[in-house]
């Protein structure tokens, strides 16, 4: 008996052996180069870590945000953008079938009448969707906020952060104890926060409470997932839809205003709604005012042009459509004005009279285009004379 | 006590008989387990490829193959992964439908992971020139050979374009983080990672490139938070999120490949914490 006992031990040892060896010395289990691969940045040397996880044809879209969708539930299309749904008047009723609001009071995002001075209250809202109090809204996350309501600024708190029973404040966050100095990552147990509540629930104060129905759970933070209606999900908190405006109206900075047409009348312009007018110096057409036209130089010229030394000659020019003009000779002489006609200084040699002109300020071409002004010249040449030897 | 030895003795011999057919099934036993030793698979997983070969010579089609090759290429099936007799089945594919969607596709993952870059760009240029946007994430496994092999601009023009697609998809935006701190464009690593931490503030990969692309621009301070929080995120990480973060590699690879992340987070948190101490001294 004694015998047969030890046969079997040696068998299912021999058996336990084989069974362990042929699964461990697999040919098929590679160390692929993603996995023997962390990459060091050129310039620290730190260790980068890529992933591959959109490589596999089995699992489409894994690896991407939760699906995002429009105000009325709809998925969002890959435009991303949303299909016009439901319009809203400035006081926050649904517009009619004709599309149309009536009343054409200013109103603020929120639906409430603007006041007298123009002003409308600031809201900011909490997850749940309340208007959160002057206090702000309730901390549902441990780790991240200081004593005072606020979050750490770059890891740090002006004071301990408040931490539930167990926990230690340090750097902005609570951790065991033992694990509060700088040297926390080299033990092992303090390589992680530890969650004291269990998913989904997250810790308030000393309590672990579920998240709400409308938010889901995030490691240490219920993140709001849907809105009441009425409002937009934006930025992980619920803000109130903003308000559309009816037509002939703009929404500015929440806002909605009337858009006032300007119409011509003659070569004034008036402001439909204001009542106010301007007078347009070249016309008006349109409905804007038709802009100045570029410089005419009607004519610039030297006569003669071809003298005797010590002979002088006739300047003369005139321009409109400008706001001054100038003639200057390399001579050193110069005259201002629209237009001119003038004698010049006794010419001795070779002298250039040049034009010069300043358009109207946002003069423009025939074709719309901005107008540059270019200088324009007038040579008067000396006849050479000849002496015999 | 004795009885029950007794009976348990009676039981035995009930079950094998006599000791010369106890001894046919311990010869049995010990040839099938000499036989996955020798040839490197456990006897239950050669048996049960023998008889996916006898169905698949009996009823093969192209379609039969590429789910055969996707069952032995997948971490759904550990006990089943096994890179060759996928490659083998995808290979098979291509012989009798080469038009078959995502056949090169698979075929260039797997050269990848065998770190076979020339043959892995072969096989992705055929499938994009084959199937282009209607496979998309063939843009990323591009980028992914391109920036394994050391081609960070070519690398981060098809994450660019796979982006396109799946704009709020992390590891996309993680890689291209890598090829972009790889290219020395640390400036673009911040923006990349911020605006993927939005949808995925815990993410340790986007976490870790976030911190490291923080530090080289001289953001030393916020670097050792976003440091911090990676190594959180990663202690937090298990090893079947690690896995599907993974897709192609086999799944026993997890514990292996989940410790180097922690290694390389720690190594980069004492860096940082390390020149963030000095600079606050100084």
């Amino acid at each position: 008996m004694l015998k047969g006992q030890k046969f079997h031990f040696v068998t299912a040892l021999t058996l336990l052996l084989l069974v362990t060896l042929s699964s461990e010395k697999s040919p098929h289990h590679i160390k692929s180069v993603e996995l023997a691969f962390t990459d060091a940045s050129p310039i620290s040397g730190l260790g980068i870590i890529p992933a591959s996880c959109p490589s596999s044809p089995d699992y489409p879209g894994a690896c991407d945000a939760t699906t995002a969708y429009c105000p009325d539930g709809s998925v969002l299309p890959a435009s991303g953008s949303c299909a016009p749904t439901l319009s809203y008047c400035p006081d926050g009723s649904v517009k009619s079938a004709t599309n149309d609001c009536t009343g054409a009071k200013s109103y603020c995002a929120d639906g409430s009448v603007m006041s007298a001075s123009n002003a409308c209250p600031v809201y900011r809202f909490c997850p749940d969707g309340t208007i959160a109090p002057p206090t702000g809204c309730s901390k549902i996350v441990i780790e991240f906020f200081c004593p005072d309501g606020n979050r750490p600024v770059n890891g740090q708190c002006p004071s301990a952060p408040q931490c539930p029973d167990g926990y230690v404040g340090y750097n902005g966050q609570c951790v065991r104890p033992g694990c509060d100095n700088v040297f926390w990552w080299l033990e092992p147990s303090c390589a992680s926060v530890d969650k004291t509540c269990a998913p989904p629930s997250v810790l308030v104060g000393s309590q672990c409470i579920q998240c709400p129905s409308n938010s889901t759970w995030s490691g240490f933070s219920c993140v709001v997932t849907s809105c009441p209606a009425g409002f937009d999900l934006v930025g992980g908190t619920c803000q109130k839809k903003t308000a559309v405006c009816p037509p002939q109206f703009n929404n500015v900075n929440g806002v909605c205003t009337k858009i006032c047409a300007l119409v011509c009348n003659g070569s004034t312009l008036i402001n439909q709604c204001t009542k106010q007018s301007v007078t347009c110096s070249y016309g008006c057409a349109a409905n804007i005012c038709i802009p100045p036209p570029a410089v005419i130089v009607k004519s610039f010229q030297v006569s003669p042009s071809l003298l005797r030394r010590g002979k002088k000659t006739t300047i003369s020019w005139d321009v409109v459509h400008s706001e001054s003009c100038s003639v200057t000779g390399s001579n050193h002489e110069d005259w201002r004005g629209m237009s001119g006609n003038q004698n010049s200084d006794l010419i001795l040699s070779q002298t250039i009279f040049t034009l010069h002109c300043v358009p109207i300020p946002n003069a423009v071409n025939t074709d719309g285009s901005p107008y540059i002004w270019t200088d324009e010249h007038q040579t008067v040449n000396v006849i050479p004379q000849y002496q015999e030897r | 006590m004795k009885a029950a030895f007794a009976g348990w003795r009676k039981r035995e011999r009930l079950v094998y008989g006599d000791a010369g057919r106890m001894t046919y099934i311990i010869v049995f036993i010990i040839i099938t387990g000499l036989y996955g030793y020798l040839f490197g698979q456990p006897f239950l997983a050669i048996l049960a490829d023998a008889r996916e070969n006898i169905t698949y010579d009996m009823w093969p089609s192209a379609d039969r193959a590429f789910a055969i090759a996707e069952h032995h290429f997948s971490d759904q099936y550990p006990s089943a992964y096994n890179i060759d007799r996928a490659a083998d089945f995808f290979r098979e594919t291509e012989r009798r439908d080469p038009g078959l969607k995502y056949v090169h596709h698979e075929l260039a993952r797997i050269a990848f992971l065998k770190g076979d870059f020339t043959t892995a760009m072969a096989e992705i240029n055929l499938q994009i020139a084959q199937e282009g946007d209607s496979t998309p994430n063939s843009y990323y496994v591009r980028g992914l050979i391109e920036g394994f092999a050391g081609n960070y601009g070519d690398a981060a023009k098809d994450y660019e374009y796979f982006l396109q697609f799946e704009p709020r998809n992390w590891a996309g935006i993680n890689d291209y983080a890598w090829v972009l701190l790889k290219a020395s464009r640390s400036r673009d690593a911040v923006k990349t990672t911020a605006q993927g931490l939005v949808d995925f503030p815990d993410n340790a990969w986007l976490l870790n490139s976030n911190a490291i692309a923080l530090y080289e621009v001289g953001d030393r301070v916020l670097a050792k938070v976003q440091a911090q929080k990676a190594l959180v995120a990663v202690g937090d990480l298990t090893e079947r999120e690690w896995s599907l973060s993974y897709p192609g590699n086999d799944p026993k690879s997890a514990t292996e490949g989940l410790a180097a992340f922690k290694k390389a987070t720690i190594n980069n948190m004492s860096v940082i914490i390390g020149t963030s101490s000095r600079s606050a001294v100084q």
